[in-house]
């Protein structure tokens, strides 16, 4: 196993790809649930929270990134789609332009981020190759949740 | 006793900066390739692109904070693949570099060694020599730092 494997945790059945402002994550499909149009989430009036929606009986915020991966202020439309992605009990949404999904492992070839990319402290723990030619940005939804927690603590309200 | 020369690629890193690598050290030059975005990076290396089944960081040492990425200029922009060793023995690896023009060979002798810049302090902390050539100091900078270290803030 690659030292990018090693730190994706070993081996996942497939791959979601999230895109949103010129940027592609991919999440493992252990860490993500079905996706959900705008339109069904629930109101929310918490910070930068652009809606609530429902996993495993609890309701969570679902929130838009920039190309930073800081939340920001966005108003959805019909096309605009929600990710849930989840660790440890807890779930996210990220509000998205588009999602596909990869059903299988080896879809995604991962590469170690190169030393000169780590300036901070980011979710992403390996760049993803897939398609050939198309590069995403490799998370787990327990490195992209604590992220966001910790970026939402750093908003001026 | 005759001078020890070797030749160099002199690369045009930013509008008014210049720095060599070894001859061996760049293996292909690329016209506007597509780049794709690394969030929480540096304003120099927040880039990577696709090359033979790699993905390469690509640094910039024209961008800074304050400014956008120079391919963003119309014209002039290119993209050179370095290549570096950061063990004996161990594989290569490529990184890639933006340029403000082609590269073009030099040849460098002992007696152009020079003192560095003192006022450049991020290529300076990247070099490991310096020669003087039609009044540069040009820094030879080392790939293992460009691409392996991790930007301080």
């Amino acid at each position: 196993m690659s030292a990018a494997s090693t730190s994706v945790g070993g081996v996942v059945s497939g791959w979601i790809a999230c895109a949103f402002d010129d940027i592609t994550l991919l999440i493992p499909m252990e860490d993500a649930g079905a996706r959900i149009d705008a339109d069904e989430l629930e109101p929310a009036s918490g910070k930068l929270q652009l809606g609530l929606l429902r996993w495993q009986d609890l309701q969570w915020p679902a929130y838009r990134l920039d190309r930073e991966l800081a939340p920001v202020p966005f108003e959805p439309n019909a096309s605009t789609v929600v990710l849930p992605v989840c660790a440890n009990g807890e779930a996210r949404g990220i509000v998205c332009d588009q999602i596909r999904s990869f059903d299988h492992p080896v879809a995604v070839t991962l590469h170690p981020v190169p030393g000169c990319l780590r300036e901070r402290p980011s979710p992403v723990i390996a760049l993803g190759l897939y398609e050939t030619l198309r590069v995403g940005l490799v998370v787990r939804g327990d490195s992209l949740i604590r992220h966001l927690d910790a970026a939402l603590k750093s908003v001026t309200p | 006793m005759s001078e020890v020369s070797a030749q160099a690629w002199l690369l045009e890193i930013s509008r008014n900066q210049v720095a060599a690598v070894g001859l061996h050290e760049l293996v292909e030059v690329l016209s506007r390739p597509k780049l794709y975005h690394v969030p929480m990076a540096s304003p120099q290396s927040h880039q990577v692109l696709v090359w033979r089944d790699e993905i390469l960081p690509v640094v910039d040492f024209g961008a800074t904070s304050s400014n956008e990425p120079e391919d963003a200029l119309p014209g002039g922009v290119v993209t050179a693949i370095a290549v570096y060793q950061t063990v004996p023995g161990e594989p290569l690896r490529h990184g890639a570099l933006q340029l403000t023009v082609m590269p073009r060979t030099v040849t460098v002798a002992d007696n152009m060694a020079c003192a560095l810049p003192e006022t450049n302090s991020v290529i300076g902390a990247l070099a490991i020599s310096c020669f003087s050539y039609e009044n540069y100091a040009v820094p030879v900078i080392d790939l293992t730092r460009v691409f392996e270290s991790t930007p301080s803030r």
